[in-house]
Parts: structure tokens; C-alpha cells; sequence
């Protein structure tokens, strides 16, 4: 959400209170439904309601003054939509009554109309409501966590509260030096660890759901709604550093339970445009399948530049 | 590149949010503004659609604290996600000192992800760089999601080096500013190595 106030927020305000005043000022001159009093307590109620969860919704990271002062907004650019409507009424009117004008207006639809419309004045305001600070969880290799943040802010002096220097231990002086593979060999295809057999199954109804419908029949559909189909994981695993999982329809169709397979429509040479679509298969349904050691890593072999050690480090620090 | 100015004693340093559309580069940004001391800080400047997509980039200076008796600026960039901006990106890597990709951890966007990072590798040899001399760092952000994938996988789609990464949920600030701080770290003792060498 874009936090700034900038002109269209501005002009979108100044937009909508006029157009609300003008359409209260409109509503208030129409006949009143019968039996749609409601009373002035209950009426209260509902609007505190009402812009209370409007300002919760906007922020939910306002504090609890904020989120008063927002509903007295609210209440506030209601009262004067309202007021303005009723004085709007009465210059128009030429009645010389302004109060019974101001009376007439504060009735229930202009009301409600009013609400809706200071709901849509104060939505680019919300942005200047005091928020609390956010709890950033707590993460174990947090470096604002770490004690060389911590000592180091400890005698740290207010004009510097945000950005602070800490000094962070050498880390070439830990000698923890072992030998890494070259960034080509890092790089290079992550080949899937030897051992490593077996098939990921899929549900036949969400593959099929693939396919197009050139070729489904029926029976076909009928067959999928309770089976499953196993893909080889050394089909699929040569795929995945490529963030999907890509077969064309022939190469699917014949890992497809045999069943399966002839109930589909038969392809014939003309079809091979047909064939040759490619399926893009669900990886959240593949990956969760994988054995741990398929998405082994090579050894890290960070680039030359996280090998320089840093001297000093700065901390931003959230306020 | 970073410049240091000895008359003025001034570092400056560029740090670029890269990554896919809609994965949180702006709300980053977004969110290191409103959490920083106001005198540290210049205006955020943000050039959007209506719809909250980022049309040329977003811009926040921030100002450290003195080091060695310069002050140092990070200058924070972000680039337009969608795929029909690259002349933009490609303009806005320009003398980039450090990089953080944000990935969006979302399933569907996971394609999106390593290609958007195959574009940082394009755009960067462009002008020269690579990642093996630009240091940056990997966010995967959104971790607040229902559907996002596991972060083992991301690291062996996007991450296979291992260079520091962070989960991150920018939309409430958690991760934002490891983040930066891991970045900035890399960016000043990658200029200390280059000024002891006499490169800078």
C-alpha cells in the first residue's frame, strides 16, 4: 500500500466531499421509507461500529489513540457532510430556517449516505494515523540480533538511534577455511543424487484437467476421477532447477495407466500439433513428494566479494 | 560504483531491489521509510501506477552514521518488476554497489522468480558486472502466505551458492531490515577491499 499523501489523495478527498454533501443534500429531500426509524442510540452505535473496524481495516497497526482519533475523524467529516447538505438545502431552498434544514438532513438515509461518503473522504487521510511500532519475530541469525549489535548499541546516543556502526569480528580470524567448488561447478547442473528411484504421483483428474479437450472422452474423465499417476522421479527431477515441470502431451500420455491411455481420444499424424502442446505440471503437488536429498546443495561457494571480510558493519536499526 | 568524496568526506553507495513483479520490492522500501530516524533519511520518491505497480523505480537516500569520520549515504533503488520495463531495470543497475533480489514465494511465481534472476545476471554483464564481483543477497519474501513453497527449494532454484539469504514478510517489516543490513555490510567491506587495493 503506497503510504503517501500526495495531490490525488488530496483532490480524490476534496472530490468526494462535495460529491457526498451534494447527494446527501439530494437524499434528504426524498420521502421518508416507512418504518425506517431507527433510533438515535442505536444509530450512534452502529456508526461507531462501522468506522471503528473502517479504520482498523485501513491500519491495522494503528494504536489505540490513533484508532480513536480516526472514528472522531470519521464522526467528525460526517457531521460536516451532513451540515454542509443542510445549508446547501437551505440557500437553494431560500428558506431563511437553516436549523430546520440542518434537522432535516440529519435524518436516517442522508445519514447513512453521509457515513458512506465520510468513509470515502478520510480513506486517503488514514495514512497520517499514528501506527505502533511492528515486532519483528525474533530469528536466530537475525544480525540486529546479534551480541555485536547488541553491545555495540548499548552505549549507542540518540541522535544515532536507526544507524549505528558495530564493529564485527574478522571472520577470516575463525580459520574456517575448506575447500569450495568453483562457481562453475556450483552453477552447473545439480544433478540428482545417486540412489534416488521411485515416481511422484500425481492425481489423474488434476493431469487430465491438462490436457486439451481435443483428446479427453467421457470414459477417460470417468476413470481419472479416483486414480493416480506415477511419473519416474529421474523424468522430473532434471527439470526442476527450472523452477517447472514441463512434458509434452505424448511424453504424458504414455505415462498414463494403460487404461487411462486407450480411453483417450488415439492420436494420428495430423494431430501432432496435438501432441506436441506442452502440459505445465502443479510443482506444489511434485516438490512436497521429493526425497530431502533431491534438492541437496553443493558445498556453498559464496562469490569472491562475500570472502572480504567486513571491518565494520552498519546497522539500520527499526524504530 | 561507490564513490568516495575526500574534500566533502562522503561515501556513497547504490543498493538496487531487484526481483519479479508484485514481490515486494516497493513495500520494502516502503517500510525501511517509515522505520528510520526522519534526519537520516531524504523523501521517498515512487513513481506508481494506480494500481500500485512500479512504473520507472523507487528512490530512498539514507544517511549512516560517520565511519572513520566520512558519512556514508546509501542510495536505495528498486526496479519496475514487469517484464515490458527491462530498458528501465537495465538503467537503473547503473553503477549498482550491491544487490538484494526478492523473490516471491508464492508457487505460481516461482518460474518468475529464477527468470527475473536470469535477467539480473543479463542486465548486469551488460554494463560489465556479474554477480561474482557485485555482492548481493536473496530475500524470499510473502513467508506469511498459505501457498508458498518451501524455502529448501527456492534456495536450489535461485540460490545454489549459498550467499546470504532471508525470509522475509515486507509487508510487516519482518526480514526488511536484516536484509539491508547484510547488503550494506557486503557493500562497505567490498569498497574496503577495493580502496586497499588502489581500485577506488
Amino acid at each position: 500500500m503506497r503510504q503517501e499523501f500526495t495531490a490525488i489523495s488530496a483532490f480524490s478527498t476534496v472530490l468526494a466531499f462535495t460529491a457526498g454533501a451534494v447527494l446527501c443534500m439530494q437524499v434528504s429531500q426524498m420521502q421518508a421509507q416507512p418504518g425506517a426509524d431507527i433510533s438515535v442510540p442505536v444509530l450512534w452505535a452502529i456508526e461507531a461500529a462501522v468506522f471503528g473496524t473502517a479504520v482498523y481495516v485501513w491500519q491495522s497497526q494503528v494504536t489505540f489513540p490513533g484508532w480513536i482519533l480516526g472514528i472522531a475523524g470519521l464522526i467528525g467529516i460526517r457531521t460536516a457532510l451532513v451540515s454542509v447538505a443542510g445549508l446547501m438545502l437551505a440557500v437553494m431552498q431560500e428558506t431563511a430556517n437553516v436549523a430546520a434544514s440542518l434537522q432535516e438532513t440529519s435524518q436516517l438515509m442522508p445519514r447513512i449516505c453521509a457515513m458512506v461518503f465520510a468513509l470515502m473522504v478520510c480513506y486517503p487521510v488514514r495514512v497520517f494515523l499514528p501506527m505502533r511500532a511492528v515486532e519483528i519475530r525474533r530469528r536466530g541469525r537475525g544480525f540486529a540480533d546479534s551480541a555485536a549489535v547488541k553491545s555495540a548499541t548499548a552505549g549507542a546516543e540518540e541522535g544515532d538511534r536507526g544507524l549505528l556502526i558495530v564493529t564485527v569480528k574478522d571472520r577470516a580470524s575463525t580459520g574456517r577455511k575448506q575447500p569450495r567448488p568453483t562457481p562453475a561447478e556450483a552453477m552447473a547442473d545439480l544433478t540428482p543424487a545417486a540412489g534416488i528411484e521411485g515416481d511422484v504421483e500425481l492425481p489423474l483428474s488434476s493431469v487430465l484437467a491438462l490436457f486439451p479437450e481435443d483428446i479427453l472422452t467421457d470414459k477417460a474423465l470417468a476413470l481419472s476421477d479416483t486414480g493416480s499417476m506415477g511419473i519416474p522421479f529421474d523424468v522430473i527431477h532434471p527439470q526442476l532447477k527450472e523452477a517447472q515441470v514441463v512434458f509434452s502431451v505424448a511424453d504424458l500420455r504414455n505415462l498414463l495407466p494403460p487404461a487411462v491411455r486407450k480411453s483417450l481420444v488415439q492420436s494420428s499424424d495430423s494431430d501432432l500439433e496435438v501432441e506436441n502442446t506442452l502440459v505445465l505440471l502443479p510443482l506444489e503437488s511434485i516438490v512436497p513428494q521429493l526425497p530431502p536429498e533431491a534438492l541437496e546443495l553443493p558445498l556453498p561457494s559464496p562469490p569472491p566479494w562475500a570472502e572480504v571480510e567486513a571491518a565494520e558493519s552498519i546497522v539500520f536499526a527499526k524504530i | 560504483m561507490a564513490s568516495i568524496n575526500y574534500a566533502l568526506k562522503e561515501i556513497s553507495c547504490k543498493v538496487v531491489y531487484y526481483g519479479p513483479g508484485m514481490c515486494g520490492k516497493t513495500t520494502n522500501l516502503q517500510y525501511i521509510h517509515q522505520h528510520t530516524v526522519d534526519d537520516k533519511r531524504g523523501n521517498m520518491v515512487s513513481l506508481a501506477t494506480p494500481g500500485e505497480r512500479t512504473l520507472f523505480f523507487d528512490f530512498l537516500p539514507l544517511e549512516a552514521s560517520q565511519i572513520h569520520g566520512f558519512r556514508t549515504k546509501f542510495q536505495l533503488y528498486t526496479v519496475p518488476g514487469q517484464v515490458m520495463y527491462n530498458s528501465t531495470r537495465k538503467l537503473v543497475l547503473r553503477g549498482v554497489d550491491g544487490v538484494i533480489f526478492v523473490c516471491d514465494s508464492q508457487w505460481e511465481k516461482m518460474r518468475e522468480n529464477l527468470e527475473s534472476f536470469r535477467n539480473l545476471q543479463e542486465n548486469l554483464a551488460s554494463y560489465g558486472y556479474s554477480l561474482e564481483t557485485t555482492p548481493y543477497v536473496i530475500q524470499y519474501n510473502k513467508r506469511d502466505l498459505e501457498n508458498v513453497g518451501p524455502t529448501d527449494y527456492m534456495q536450489y532454484v535461485i540460490n545454489p551458492r549459498q550467499v546470504p539469504h532471508f525470509e522475509a514478510i515486507a509487508i510487516r517489516g519482518e526480514g526488511v531490515f536484516e536484509t539491508l543490513n547484510c547488503i550494506c555490510s557486503l557493500v562497505l567491506g567490498q569498497m574496503s577491499h577495493k580502496q586497499e587495493a588502489g581500485a577506488i
